[in-house]
């Protein structure tokens, strides 16, 4: 016979769907790394660095402010992240940007994956190509996609890597 | 003695309530199933007090799980993890799965079924920048991707990486996309087929709504404005509304299905094909023939209610404002094109 506290039993089985539903609500599309530096896109497969460049990850949010810089630095910053990191960071392009957007929110992706998300143009690695000296951004808080100067000085830039 | 009895039966009985309870009130207990190439990754929120969990997988629907050995292909796994990555799967191939939560003296509860099948499908689409379309220092002429020049300022440039790379085969689709033509009835065509209704991406597994010039239902210079159940909601149904259009086609069963709808904003965007510089429409016009060279309307719904998102496939822009030599407007009750999305089965 089983040794069951048959209180205790039935209490689990009355309790058992609330457990579920509580948790079904946090485990989702994005899965935080254990150093809470990363992110992890469970549908694209991709992985975000938790903060934009400029900003650290610090306890339970990022700090500091978002660098702002042409699209060629972005190219540069990109480049020498992964040569210090000895990760294969880069500069997403226009499609993997666009992925991590909620439109219908105002503001902005997924604040438990991503809970600063400055309001800010953020440089892609594709070309606006027969568009002259255009490359491709993406405004991550509502999810504008467009076209500008690659010498927009002001533009932002989050980091992106293939998962494993 | 007579005590004894009694707990024994009030353990029969809570027993048998913890074989047929489960069945119905445990559908809460949702595992999810992310398929991948010839794998599924199971995941599922944490059972309080579990210390194992039965992952039993089949290639039949598994009603009891006690006797999961018994259905075709059951194969019966023990993990303390609320995770489990199944290996070694065929591609294609429909599975199910079915989780058991247990510790070392209570069966905790049993999980509701979930199908899936492994594919090699991955959720984005190449942007179509390709191996000329690259970088170098201090310039804004594209390069060859394989250029010293190139990789010097940056090795990972978009034309350097994704699958036009890795499965740059044009024969199905330019570079890095692949696409599959479809007939009326939803049957799948050779790449050669000379007329077809559909369109499936290979890479996203969405199937798409093909474009004609002959003045009918899917004729591509049809425009349809987007009301909501929130903005203009006396609308909804009518032709020239993209509900009524969507209902349209349902009701024709246009490619074998009625589960067309209008696609997300990152689903049109996904079908955008960077590489093509304007005014050329941004789509492979060889499998989309008869694409405006202009925006299309997305399910999207913008913070705004009387917005909505759309991809220009003039333009590539994702934007919810509509510019014009007048000013700018863009709410719903503007006309633009429309092409339908389903998922494949």
């Amino acid at each position: 016979m089983f040794k069951v506290n048959p209180t205790l039993f039935i209490l689990a089985v009355i309790l058992w769907p609330a457990f579920f539903l509580s948790n079904a609500l946090a485990a989702d599309r994005y899965t935080v790394s254990a150093n809470g530096q990363e992110v992890k896109d469970n549908k694209t497969q991709l992985t975000w660095r938790r903060c934009p460049e400029g900003m650290n990850w610090s306890v339970n949010t990022c700090i500091g402010s978002a660098s702002a810089m042409t699209h060629q630095a972005a190219l540069q910053e990109a480049a020498s992240q992964a040569v210090s990191t000895g990760v294969a960071w880069r500069l997403p392009n226009v499609k993997e940007l666009s992925s991590i957007v909620d439109r219908s929110r105002s503001n902005p992706s997924d604040t438990t994956a991503f809970p600063v998300t400055p309001s800010n143009a953020f440089w892609s690695s594709s070309p606006v190509v027969g568009g002259g000296d255009y490359a491709w951004f993406v405004y991550l808080d509502n999810g504008y996609v467009s076209g500008d100067h690659r010498s927009n000085n002001g533009f932002s830039v989050w980091l992106v890597r293939d998962s494993q | 003695m007579f005590k004894h009895s009694v707990h024994a039966f009030i353990y029969v009985v809570l027993w048998f309530i913890s074989l047929s309870y489960p069945i119905t009130s445990y559908a809460q207990w949702l595992i999810k199933a992310t398929p991948g190439n010839k794998q599924i990754t199971l995941q599922w929120p944490p059972v309080k007090d579990a210390s194992n969990y039965g992952v039993c997988y089949a290639t039949e629907a598994i009603t009891n799980i006690n006797k999961c050995l018994n259905y075709a292909g059951g194969t019966w796994r023990n993990v303390a993890d609320t995770t489990i990555k199944i290996t070694r799967l065929s591609n294609g191939k429909k599975y199910y799965f079915r989780v058991l939560a247990e510790n070392s003296t209570t069966r905790l509860g049993v999980s509701n079924t979930i199908a899936a099948r492994p594919n090699k499908i991955t959720a984005l689409n190449d942007t179509g920048i390709n191996n000329e379309q690259c970088y170098q220092l201090d310039s804004d002429t594209l390069v060859a991707c394989a250029s010293a020049a190139a990789k010097a300022l940056n090795n990972n440039q978009d034309g350097m990486v994704g699958r036009d790379v890795t499965a740059g085969n044009s024969n199905d689709g330019r570079a890095g996309f692949s696409f599959t033509k479809i007939g009326s009835t939803g049957a799948a065509l050779p790449v050669t087929a000379s007329s077809w209704a559909c369109v499936k991406d290979n890479v996203t597994g969405l199937i798409w709504e093909n474009k004609t010039a002959d003045g009918g239902l899917h004729d591509g210079d049809n425009l349809y404005t987007n009301y909501s159940a929130d903005y203009g909601a006396s609308h909804l149904g009518s032709a020239t509304d993209a509900s009524g259009f969507v209902a349209a086609v349902n009701q024709q069963g246009w490619c074998g299905s009625k589960a067309w709808r209008l696609p997300t904003a990152d689903e049109l965007q996904s079908i955008v094909d960077y590489s093509i510089a304007y005014p050329e429409p941004k789509i492979d016009t060889v499998f989309f023939p008869n694409t405006q060279r202009d925006m299309f309307w997305s399910s999207s719904p913008d913070s705004n209610s009387s917005y909505a998102w759309h991809v220009s496939f003039l333009g590539g822009e994702v934007d919810t404002i509509y510019y014009t030599v007048d000013g700018y407007g863009g709410s719903r009750d503007m006309s633009l094109a429309v092409r339908l999305v389903r998922a494949s089965q």
